[in-house]
C-alpha cells in the first residue's frame, strides 16, 4: 500500500517535473537572452557572435543582448555564466581557453566541464603561421631545419600565458624537436605588430588578423596548423612537414549546468538552422572559420577530449597551475 | 591633384544628408559619454555597433568615429569644470584647465580646449589625407626596446607635471607604478597583489583612482571652502578668450599638434602619452614655469591639441594597413568586416568612398563639435554657478552610477572611496596626484617592454643603448632629470624656507 | 593652524608614508618568483620599485627632520569622512536595495554635515537625481541597474 503510494507519488512527481520542463522549453525564451562574451569588444569572438546573435534573436523572438566581460583569459566572463540562473537566458560564447584554463590556474571559480551544459561547438579554425621579412627561410621545412641548426635563436610572439597560441607553439617545439623561444605579449595585436616591425621572428594567429600584414608585405604566411591547405593562398599544413602536428581552436556556445535539456535542445536546433543559411555560411567563410554545430552531447565529448589534449601540451611545455 | 580629387570624393560622401545626420548623432553621443564619468567610448561603441550594421558601411564608420572624438571633447569639459579626468588623456587637462576655472576663467578654458582641439583635428585630418601611406610605418619602428625608452622618457616628464618638490614627484610616480602592478603579470601570467580576489586580476580601475584622487578630493576641499563662500564663481560677462589669452595659446597649440600627430602613430598609448609630453614640453619652454599648475594657458592649450591630434592620427594604421591601434579601432575593423570589406592596404582602392568619406567626416565632425560646444559654454558656466550644496551631490551621484556602470560592479566605488581618503592624505602631505596617475598607466607597460626586451636579447642589457632611437630617448630623459635636479639642488635651501602655505 | 606648530610635517609624514608603502611592497613581492636578469620573474620589478620607493621615502623623511620642508595642510575631516561614508552607503545599497534607495541615501549622507542641509531640499534634489540617473544611465545608456532590487520589489509587492 505504502509502496504503491510512494510509486504513484514518484510517477506524479516525474510527470509534473517533465511537464514543467516542457512548459519551460515551450515558453523559452520568456525574456531577453544575455550572451556573455568573455573578451574585450572587437575580437574574433565578437565577429562570430555578431554573425549569429541577431539571427538567433529573430528565430527565438526575444532580443539577444551581448555583454563583454573581459579578463583573466576568459575566466571572469565564464565565472559569471557559471553563477547565472540555469534557465537558458544566460549563455556564453567561449573559446578553447575553456579547456586550457583548468591546467593553467590553480584556483578556478568553477569546475570544467561539470559547471556547464554545452549547447554546441559553433566553429573551428586553425591558426596560420606568419614570419617576419628577412629570415633565411620561406617555408615550414626551411623553418624546422633552421631551428634545428640554431636552437634557441628563433622567437615567436604569443598573447600571454595559457593562450591557445602558446600551446600551438609548444606543440610545434615538442613535435619537431626544436626550440623556438616564447615572447609573451598583451594580446595578439601587439605580437603581430612586433613581428611586422621585425623585432620578433614569427607568430601564430587567426587568419583574418594576419592577412592585412601579409597584404602590406610586412610578414608572410607560410603555413597553417590545420590538416588541409587553408585560406585563399592554400597555406600548407605544418603537419605535412612535422609528423602528427595539428592544432585547432574553436568557439562553443555553453549554458550553465542544470539548464533544462529541452531548452538546450531548442537552442541547438535553432542554431543548426541558422548555421545552415547560405548568408551565414558566407559570412563565416569570409571570417575564415569553419561552421560546425553538432549535438550537445557531441559538444561535451569534444570539449572533454580537447581538455585531455591541451593538458598533455601544457604539461609537456612545463606550465603548472598557478 | 589626386589628393584633391580624393578629398572631393570624400566630402561628397561625408556631406550627404544621411552621413551628416549620423555624424551629428555620433558627436553628440560622444560628447555625452565623455562628460558622464564611467562608460568610455569603447563600451558605448560596442553597444551601438549592431545598430550600424543596417547602415551603409561609411555611415556606420562615420558615427563610430564621431563618438570616439566626441568623447575626447566631452572629457575635457568635465576635467575643466569639476576636475574629473574621465580618461587618462584628460589628467593633464585637469592640472591647469581646472585651475583656470577656479580663477573664473572656465569659459576661456573651455573655449581654448575646443578651439585648440579643432585646430589639431584639422591639421591631423590633412595629414591623414595627404600622408597616410608614408606615416603608416612609423609604428613599426618601435620595438620593445624603443617602447621602454619612450616610457622612461614619459615618466621623467611626469615628474615635471608636479609643481612641488621633485623628490615627492618621483615618489608619487613610483607609488603609481606599484599600484599599476596589481593584477595579472603579462609576461608570466602570475597574479600579483590580488590577495585572492578574481575581480582584482584586471588591476585597479583607472577611473576609480582618478575620481578618488582628483574629483572627490577636490569636492572635500571645496565643501570646506563653501562655508566661507570662497567657491569658484566664474563671471558670466567675459566668457570669451581675451586677445592676450589667445596669443598665449597659439604656439602651444601648434607644438602640441605636431607632438600629438606623431605620437598618435604609435600603437599602445601613444596618443595618451602625447598630452603628458606636450605639458612637459610647454613647462620647459615657458618663461614662467611657476605658473604651471596654477592656471597656465599653455599648460591647457598644448596638451588639449596634442590629445586630439593623437586621437585622430591613431586612425592611420587602421585605415592604411587594417591594423587596430586601440580597442575602438578594432571595433571599426569589425564594423567593416560585417559589410564584407576586408580592412587592409587595399581599402583605399577598393572602397574609396569609405576611406575618403571617413577622413572628410573627421573634419566635418570636428567642426560640428566646435559649433556644438561653444554655445554650450554659457550653459556649463550657469550649471557650475549653482550653489555648491547642489553641485557636489550631483557630481557624487553621477560618478557613483558611472563607476558602477563600468563593469556592473560596486568594487570601483569602494576603491574610489579608499582613494578619496588617500587623496586627502596626499593633499595634506603636499604630494601631487598627477604623477601617480601617470605612473599607474605607464608602469605595467614599462615593465612589460623592459622584460620583453631582455627576453629578446637573452639578458644582455646592451640592447638598450645599441639602438639609436632608444639611446636618444634615454639620453633625453637623463638630460631632463639633470635640468630639473641641478637647479633644485642649487637653490634648494633658499626655496625651502620661502615655500610656505 | 597645527601646521604652524611643526612646519616640517608634510615631509616627515610623506617620508614615512612612502618608506612604509615601499617596504610593504618589497616584502609582499618576495613571495613571487624573482627569476634572473634575462628571465625576470613576476617578483623582480615590484621588489625593485618597493626598494627604490622606501629609499626615496627615507630621503624625504631625513629632509623633513633636518630642516624646514613643506608644511602640512589641515584636512577638513568631517567632509572627508562624510564623503567617503556616502560612497560606501551607495555601494552597499545599490545592489541590495536599488537605485531609488541608494541615490537618496547618498545625497542625505553627504549633505547632513553641511550648514545648507534641509530635509526638503535634500529630498527634492534626491528625487531629481533618481529621475536623471534613470533617464540617462538606465534608459539612455542601457546600464543594467534596477531601480528597486528584485528582493525589495518582491517584498513590497507582497
Amino acid at each position: 500500500m505504502n509502496k504503491t503510494a510512494t510509486g504513484l507519488l514518484a510517477v506524479l512527481a516525474t510527470a509534473f517535473g517533465l511537464s514543467a520542463a516542457h512548459a519551460q522549453a515551450e515558453d523559452y525564451p520568456s525574456k531577453p537572452i544575455t550572451l556573455i562574451l568573455p573578451y574585450a569588444p572587437g575580437g574574433g569572438t565578437d565577429a562570430v557572435a555578431n554573425v549569429f546573435a541577431d539571427r538567433l534573436a529573430q528565430a527565438l523572438g526575444q532580443p539577444v543582448i551581448k555583454e563583454n566581460h573581459p579578463g583573466s583569459n576568459s575566466i571572469i566572463g565564464t565565472a559569471l555564466l557559471a553563477e547565472a540562473e540555469p534557465d537558458g537566458h544566460t549563455l556564453l560564447v567561449v573559446t578553447s581557453a575553456l579547456s586550457i584554463n583548468p591546467y593553467i590556474y590553480a584556483q578556478m571559480p568553477y569546475e570544467t566541464p561539470a559547471a556547464f551544459a554545452p549547447v554546441t561547438i559553433l566553429t573551428d579554425y586553425p591558426f596560420v603561421l606568419g614570419i617576419r621579412q628577412g629570415l633565411p627561410f620561406t617555408d615550414i621545412k626551411g623553418l624546422v631545419d633552421y631551428a634545428k641548426a640554431n636552437p634557441g635563436v628563433l622567437t615567436a610572439g604569443t598573447p600571454g600565458r595559457g593562450a591557445s597560441v602558446q600551446l600551438a607553439l609548444g606543440l610545434l617545439n615538442t613535435a619537431a624537436g626544436i626550440e623556438i623561444r616564447d615572447i609573451p605579449f598583451k594580446g595578439s595585436g601587439e605580437s603581430l605588430n612586433a613581428v611586422a616591425g621585425g623585432f620578433v621572428d614569427m607568430v601564430f594567429s587567426g587568419y583574418e588578423t594576419v592577412r592585412p600584414f601579409a597584404e602590406s608585405g610586412r610578414l608572410s604566411m607560410i603555413g597553417s596548423t590545420g590538416t588541409e591547405p587553408f585560406g585563399a593562398e592554400g597555406l600548407p599544413p605544418i603537419g605535412g612537414v612535422v609528423e602528427g602536428y595539428q592544432f585547432t581552436t574553436w568557439l562553443a556556445l555553453i549554458a550553465p549546468a542544470g539548464t533544462p535539456p529541452e531548452v538546450v535542445e531548442k537552442l541547438n536546433l535553432t542554431l543548426k538552422e541558422i548555421f545552415a543559411e547560405p548568408e551565414v555560411q558566407q559570412k563565416l567563410k569570409a571570417l575564415n572559420v569553419n561552421p560546425v554545430v553538432n549535438a550537445p552531447d557531441e559538444a561535451l565529448a569534444y570539449i572533454t577530449a580537447q581538455m585531455a589534449f591541451n593538458k598533455s601540451i601544457v604539461e609537456s611545455i612545463g606550465l603548472r597551475p598557478e | 591633384m589626386e589628393l584633391f580629387d580624393n578629398l572631393l570624393i570624400g566630402f561628397h560622401s561625408a556631406l550627404s544628408l544621411t552621413n551628416l545626420a549620423f555624424c551629428l548623432i555620433g558627436v553628440m553621443v560622444g560628447t555625452a559619454i565623455g562628460i558622464l564619468p564611467g562608460l568610455g567610448p569603447l563600451a558605448t561603441i560596442a553597444m551601438l555597433l549592431p545598430l550600424t550594421y543596417t547602415l551603409a558601411p561609411v555611415t556606420g564608420l562615420i558615427m563610430i568615429a564621431g563618438i570616439y572624438y566626441g568623447a575626447q571633447y566631452g572629457g575635457s569639459t568635465t576635467a575643466i569644470l569639476v576636475n574629473l579626468p574621465g580618461e587618462s588623456s584628460s589628467i593633464v587637462t585637469c592640472l591647469d584647465g581646472h585651475q583656470m576655472a577656479r580663477k573664473g576663467r572656465a569659459g576661456a578654458a573651455l573655449a581654448i580646449a575646443a578651439l585648440g582641439s579643432f585646430f589639431a583635428g584639422t591639421v591631423a585630418t590633412v595629414l591623414i589625407a595627404g600622408f597616410s601611406p608614408l606615416l603608416a610605418g612609423v609604428g613599426f619602428l618601435f620595438g620593445p626596446v624603443e617602447y621602454f625608452a619612450l616610457m622612461v622618457l614619459g615618466l621623467t616628464a611626469a615628474t615635471l607635471l608636479a609643481h612641488g618638490s621633485f623628490l615627492k614627484g618621483v615618489a608619487m610616480v613610483l607609488t603609481g607604478l606599484i599600484l599599476g602592478l596589481v593584477g595579472a603579470d603579462v609576461n608570466s601570467g602570475a597574479y600579483r597583489f590580488t590577495f585572492g580576489y578574481f575581480s582584482l586580476t584586471e588591476g585597479i580601475e583607472f577611473v576609480a583612482i582618478a575620481m578618488g584622487l582628483f574629483a572627490f578630493t577636490d569636492v572635500v576641499m571645496n565643501i570646506r571652502r563653501d562655508q566661507t563662500r570662497d567657491v569658484m564663481a566664474p563671471s558670466l560677462t567675459n566668457l570669451w578668450i581675451t586677445k592676450a589669452e589667445a596669443a598665449e595659446a597659439a604656439l602651444p597649440v601648434i607644438r602640441g599638434t605636431a607632438l600629438g600627430a606623431f605620437m598618435g602613430l604609435l600603437p599602445g598609448g601613444g596618443a595618451m602619452m602625447s598630452s603628458f609630453a606636450s605639458y612637459a614640453l610647454e613647462k620647459r619652454l615657458s618663461k614662467r614655469p611657476e605658473t604651471f599648475g596654477h592656471g597656465a594657458i599653455a599648460g591647457l592649450a598644448g596638451p588639449e591639441a596634442a590629445n586630439n591630434a593623437g586621437a585622430q592620427t591613431s586612425f592611420i594604421p587602421m585605415l592604411t594597413l587594417g591594423i587596430p591601434s586601440n580597442g575602438v579601432m578594432a571595433l571599426m575593423i569589425g564594423a567593416l568586416m560585417v559589410h564584407n570589406i576586408a580592412p587592409g592596404p587595399f581599402v583605399m582602392v577598393s572602397n574609396p568612398e569609405v576611406f575618403w568619406g571617413l577622413i572628410a567626416s573627421m573634419w566635418v565632425g570636428n567642426a560640428m563639435l566646435v559649433i556644438l560646444n561653444l554655445p554650450l559654454i554659457p550653459l556649463w558656466i550657469r550649471l557650475i554657478r549653482v550653489s555648491y550644496w547642489i553641485l557636489y551631490p550631483v557630481i557624487l551621484t553621477v560618478c557613483c552610477v558611472g563607476l558602477y556602470s563600468i563593469g556592473n560592479s560596486t568594487l570601483p566605488i569602494w576603491f574610489a572611496a579608499g582613494f578619496t581618503l588617500l587623496g586627502c592624505l596626499f593633499w595634506r602631505m603636499r604630494a601631487e596626484a598627477a604623477p601617480l596617475l601617470l605612473g599607474f598607466i605607464l608602469g605595467p607597460m614599462m615593465e612589460e617592454h623592459f622584460r620583453r626586451a631582455l627576453l629578446l636579447s637573452q639578458g644582455d642589457p646592451a640592447i638598450f643603448w645599441q639602438r639609436p632611437m632608444s639611446l636618444a630617448m634615454l639620453g633625453l630623459a637623463f638630460l631632463l632629470c639633470l635640468l630639473v635636479v641641478v637647479p633644485q639642488l642649487r637653490r634648494g635651501r633658499a626655496e625651502a624656507f620661502t615655500e610656505e602655505a | 593652524m597645527d601646521a604652524k606648530l611643526n612646519p616640517r610635517r608634510a615631509d616627515v609624514e610623506s617620508g614615512l608614508f612612502f618608506a612604509g608603502f615601499g617596504a610593504l611592497t618589497a616584502a609582499l613581492s618576495l613571495k613571487y618568483d624573482l627569476g634572473s636578469f634575462a628571465m625576470m620573474g613576476p617578483g623582480m620589478f615590484p621588489l625593485l620599485l618597493g626598494l627604490c620607493l622606501s629609499a626615496l621615502g627615507l630621503a624625504i623623511l631625513t629632509r623633513g627632520l633636518l630642516r624646514a620642508g613643506d608644511a602640512a595642510r589641515a584636512v577638513p575631516l568631517v567632509p572627508a569622512l562624510g564623503l567617503t561614508l556616502s560612497l560606501i552607503v551607495f555601494a552597499v545599497l545599490v545592489r541590495c536595495a536599488g537605485l531609488a534607495i541608494a541615490v537618496p541615501a547618498l545625497v542625505v549622507t553627504v549633505l547632513i554635515p553641511s550648514p545648507d542641509f534641509a530635509l526638503r531640499r535634500a529630498a527634492l534634489l534626491a528625487v531629481l537625481l533618481v529621475v536623471f540617473c534613470y533617464l540617462v544611465f538606465v534608459l539612455g545608456l542601457g546600464v543594467s541597474l534596477p531601480m528597486l532590487s528584485p528582493p525589495l520589489s518582491r517584498w513590497i509587492g507582497w
